[in-house]
């Protein structure tokens, strides 16, 4: 059974209260109420010519003719405001946004848009392969027994949902003293539509498939919050949770009878290297998950220009499929001051700890009764999640002069996670500890003429990396040759042990920015950017891993007179990195 | 009376910045840190009933801005006079009709400009803005609000993403590239991820990683039986958000991006027969002489589809499961 | 192996409101260049390897490069019949040229949208 329960009790909350906010609660009739607005009504009509899917990746664009109409409410009054805006199109595309500030204590926002996403159709055109082994006398080529096709049940099938986001808010301040505030938010995210689902089956019928998949997921997100100013001090509660809903049957796959991958055979060798073979099973499988999160928050305003604010937030994250649970719990301190007129500083510490559950595989052994097999591949899987951060900050903003700000960061991000190795040699290495300095400088250094500069250095010990993920060692340990004689003729079963580490995160990064923007007058102005990165990660074992972004950018706004306005800019950007490809002799 | 602990934790409180400052300025040039950033701060005038006000800014008279029209209980600062609220008293300004007698925040120091507003917006989210990036580069309240304006939005001087890009042109640019998120369509907007106010952590942005991304992409929360650890540890590892050439905001396309941190199968090293092949399960293709490369280093996550999680256990067993095929 | 993306935007817009007539266009436009793809890889070999495989992987970037070109342009026309009512037409043109089809197949494709309509505020 599902259990929606929180999530049902917040949204009555919610509804419940901005049935309050009606109107009518407020200051009643008033002689002095006004509205204004504006309709429009036309029609919208497209040519289509090609794939559409890619160039209107968000719309949906059809050669019929669909209405096009607005409209736009302003109503006031001395209490009581109402704004509404509507943009309707077609059954998929509408906008609505409204707003009530009713009585001047209930502020409540509703929105709700909804939108098509064309999603990919994957031709599986790359697919088609049969292994040569030899050449005949003839000079042609000999089959073997490995091969890979691929099948779209559904070719002429176009990929798409329908995006529905629908969030209601709704604010309202107790009229007793100075800031108390009860905050109710609903939100419902829904995608409707299909998409394509790719299965694959493994060994000589290593066999492709794509086949069409209902898409009808539901995220429902509610927030109570209650927040008071007593005297000089904020203390702030909320209660968050979202649960998302994958009411779409799973896609099913028939995974096909295991065949030889030599002579073609089917039969107990390969079966008995499989998990699963000739049997229909569920592939794509999104399960369902909720999160619940408690925050409490206390801001105390200590002489008027310093503050000093502590969070406690604890979440927990289940996977309702499969019953796996996640806590997180973290505490932030943080102080904000002005120190002189023009003079601010703020430091803050966070510390973050999440426990995931570890899950035990318990695995049919590997070639179980075959020669040279029953190899137990039971594990078990302790989570990537498991960790201990502390996230810290100190910064200091000093406005020397009218126009001119000099800025100076800091950042420490130390990452301690409790599986993840990040040096091969050293089983202990598992602590990342980022340390980023920076320096911002913001001057108009004519009357017309604003410019900033910005630098950056972050040094990162032992970055997230994937170690031994690449490159194989010569005749390393699971290296696992069967029957014998030249390394050529060997069959390969397992992977052999990999040695290189690969990465795409630097431990040494310089980040550059800079623009100048100046204004000739009134009537015309220019701005240039340039951004660069420059990264390097030079503690890998096989290589270098580098990446350099250069992005330059122009613009110029010009305004002849008061009936001509013209715009024109031109932005490009490089980026390049590198990696190191390795091959495997054999995984299996 | 000895000073109990709670008064004497607030006395250092209260002296340790000035001891600060103090010693800021002993460093050569930062005399300047004290420099006048509010000429009229130091004036003496007096509030005026606002009416004094809309007799010359009669345009104002007809605003719906909230900001004419707040009760004590609405602001933690107790700013209830009007105009004079964040332009200051007007007396001497009634008397002389001179900008120069009245604080005007559209064209003060951002500085000055910014505090009218904190004020009262300092028990709030935007409480931090001082801190904020935006106000570091001079970025003050009014540069994207409308004060005057009628209370429509968010006050803001035009919509988004158009106010936003006006200065982040680089960001423009990324949205305009093949794969980007639906901000220029108007499907959702900058601030649905971004905090234009915000600076040092939040009681939200304490919760557990990729929540940001997490709060739309809930399908990809898991926590997963079969996990792959770079979503675990950041999406942007993998993802630009901003916009990409690659499909689905990848960094790079596939295979590259999954060879930086993996090696390329086997089967790709083997050559392939020229010419067309059924397979023992009856499925009719064409192989080339460099069709395994074609199949195996075209697009990883053609078959290993789970990219960001799975519960479901791959086929192979010597792959213990964790292949993220199904 | 290096992988390198490049992109290049260029946005152009333009707005006339003639003094004293009911009427005003917009026009807007952006053509944008993007590419991505690698370089012939040179392969890390074990010393083992297998001799009937082939490790020339030179031609593999071909497989995934990318390249687009995408045009965008809109422009609009109001005119005003009356202070509170007046009428437009939009025209918007979208256009994707993919140089470099992946496994999408040849995603090149164009949409001309056509509005038009009258609007009244009160």
């Amino acid at each position: 059974m599902r259990n929606h329960r929180g999530v049902r009790v917040l949204a009555v909350a919610a509804v419940a209260l901005l049935g309050m906010s009606h109107p009518g609660t407020a200051s009643g009739e008033d002689e002095s109420a006004s509205l204004e607005g504006t309709v429009s009504v036309g029609g919208y009509g497209a040519s289509l010519d090609g794939v559409t899917g890619r160039v209107r990746e968000y719309d949906v664009d059809r050669e019929d003719l669909d209405p096009d109409l607005k409209l736009e409410l302003f109503g006031w009054n001395d209490a009581n405001r109402f704004d509404l805006r509507t943009e309707f199109r077609n059954e998929t595309e509408l906008d609505l946004d409204a707003r009530l500030d009713a009585g001047k204590n209930v502020d409540v926002k509703f929105s709700h848009r909804s939108f098509y996403h064309s999603l990919d159709h994957d031709l599986l055109g790359n697919f088609g392969w049969r292994e040569r082994v030899g050449v005949d006398s003839l000079g042609g080529d000999v089959g073997g027994g490995k091969m890979l096709t691929s099948e779209d049940t559904d070719p002429l099938a176009v990929y798409g949902v329908r995006v529905t986001d629908t969030k209601e808010r709704l604010e309202m301040h107790v009229p007793v003293g100075t800031g108390t505030t009860f905050l109710a938010e609903y939100r419902n995210l829904s995608r409707e539509g299909t998409r394509q689902v790719l299965g694959v089956d493994h060994c000589a019928n290593c066999h492709v498939r794509g086949q069409t998949a209902v898409v009808d997921e539901r995220m429902q997100q509610a927030t109570l919050g209650l927040s008071t100013v007593l005297s000089e001090v904020k203390v702030g509660y909320r209660f968050s949770v979202r649960d998302f809903d994958n009411r779409a049957e799973a896609a099913r796959n028939r995974f096909m009878q295991a065949r030889h991958p030599v002579n073609g055979a089917s039969g107990a060798e390969f079966a008995s290297r499989l998990l699963y073979e000739n049997e229909t099973l569920e592939v794509s499988k999104t399960p369902n998950n909720l999160t619940r999160s408690h925050a409490v928050e206390v801001a105390v305003d200590l002489s008027g220009s310093q503050t000093v604010r502590g969070s406690y937030v604890r979440t927990d994250a289940e996977n309702q499929s499969a019953g796996i649970k996640m806590e997180t719990n973290a505490a932030t301190l943080a102080w904000q001051a002005r120190l002189a007129r023009a003079v601010r500083a703020s430091a803050s510490l966070t510390r973050r700890e999440l426990q995931n559950d570890s899950w035990e595989l318990d695995l049919p052994n590997w070639r179980e009764g075959r020669p040279g097999g029953g190899q137990d591949f039971d594990w078990t899987r302790l989570s990537a999640y498991d960790r201990e951060e502390y996230l810290g900050s100190a910064r200091l903003v000093w406005a020397s002069r009218p126009g001119r700000n000099l800025r100076l960061d800091y950042a420490l991000h130390s990452t301690d996670r409790d599986h993840v190795l990040l040096d091969p040699d050293d089983d202990s290495a598992t602590r990342t500890v980022q340390h980023t300095v920076r320096a911002t400088w913001s001057e108009r250094i004519a009357k017309a003429t604003r410019s900033r500069l910005s630098a950056e250095y972050e040094h990162t010990s032992l970055p997230f990396v994937s170690v031994r993920g690449i490159c194989e060692e010569a005749g390393s340990d699971v290296f696992m040759p069967i029957d014998g004689g030249q390394p050529s003729d060997w069959i390969y079963y397992f992977q052999r042990e990999r040695i290189g580490t690969g990465a795409s995160l630097p431990t040494k990064a310089v980040r550059l920015k800079g623009n100048l923007t100046h204004g000739f007058g009134a009537r015309a102005s220019v701005s240039a950017y340039a951004n660069a990165a420059f990264e390097k990660n030079d503690d890998l074992n096989l290589y270098d891993f580098e990446r350099t972004v250069i992005a330059p950018g122009f613009s110029a706004l010009l305004m002849p007179s008061d009936e001509f306005v013209f715009a024109t800019g031109v932005a490009h950007s490089r980026i390049k990195s590198n990696a190191k490809l390795c091959v495997t002799v054999m995984d299996g | 009376m000895p000073a109990t602990p709670r008064k004497r934790a607030r006395a250092c409180a209260r002296a340790g910045p000035r001891i600060l400052a103090a010693l800021l300025t002993l460093l050569p040039g930062v005399s300047a840190l004290a420099y006048e950033v509010d000429s009229f701060e130091a004036r003496a005038a007096a509030y005026v009933d606002d009416a004094a006000c809309l007799e010359c800014h009669e345009e104002y008279a007809a605003s719906t801005t909230v900001h004419r029209d707040l009760e004590e209980f609405e602001t933690a600062a107790v700013v209830t006079r009007g105009c004079q609220s964040c332009h200051g008293p007007g007396s001497l300004h009634v008397e002389s009709n001179d900008p120069d007698d009245i604080r005007n925040p559209a064209t003060a120091d951002p500085v000055v400009a910014n505090r009218a507003c904190l004020q009262c917006h300092r028990a709030d989210d935007v409480g931090a803005f001082e801190m904020s990036l935006h106000a570091a580069a001079d970025v003050s309240c009014v540069s994207c609000h409308d004060i005057h304006g009628p209370q429509r939005g968010a006050l803001l001087r035009s919509s988004q993403p158009d106010l936003c890009v006006s200065c982040h042109q680089d960001q423009r640019a990324s949205m305009y590239l093949p794969s980007h998120h639906p901000v220029r369509e108007g499907r959702m907007t900058c601030t649905d991820c971004h905090d234009p106010h915000g600076s040092t952590p939040s009681a939200a942005s304490a919760g557990r990683p990729n929540d940001l991304c997490l709060s739309c992409h809930a399908r990809h929360a898991g926590p997963f039986v079969f996990e792959h650890s770079p979503v675990i540890e950041d999406c942007t590892i993998c993802h630009a958000p901003h916009g990409s050439v690659a499909n689905s905001l990848l960094v790079q396309n596939e295979p590259f991006l999954c060879l930086q941190c993996h090696q390329a199968h086997f089967h790709a090293t083997i050559p392939g027969i020229d010419g067309e092949f059924t397979s023992l399960d009856g499925y009719s293709a064409v192989s080339t002489h460099d069709a395994s490369k074609r199949g195996f280093l075209t697009k990883c996550t053609q078959c290993h589809t789970e990219i960001h999680g799975s519960d479901l256990p791959s086929q192979s067993i010597s792959g213990q499961g964790a292949a993220l095929t199904r | 192996m290096d992988y390198e993306t490049k992109a290049t935007s260029l946005h152009a817009s333009g707005e006339i409101v003639p003094e004293g007539r009911p009427w005003r266009v917009s026009i807007a436009g952006t053509l944008t260049f993007t590419e991505g793809s690698f370089d012939a890889p040179d392969v890390e070999l074990p010393e083992e390897t297998v001799a009937i495989a082939d490790y020339d992987f030179s031609a593999i970037p071909e497989y995934s490069r990318l390249k687009y070109r995408q045009i965008e342009l809109t422009s609009r026309v109001s005119r005003s019949f009356s202070r509170d009512a007046s009428g437009y037409v939009e025209l918007g043109w979208y256009d994707l040229q993919d140089d470099s089809p992946w496994v999408y197949g040849d995603e090149t494709g164009s949409v001309l949208v056509t509005r038009a309509g009258v609007q009244t505020s009160f």
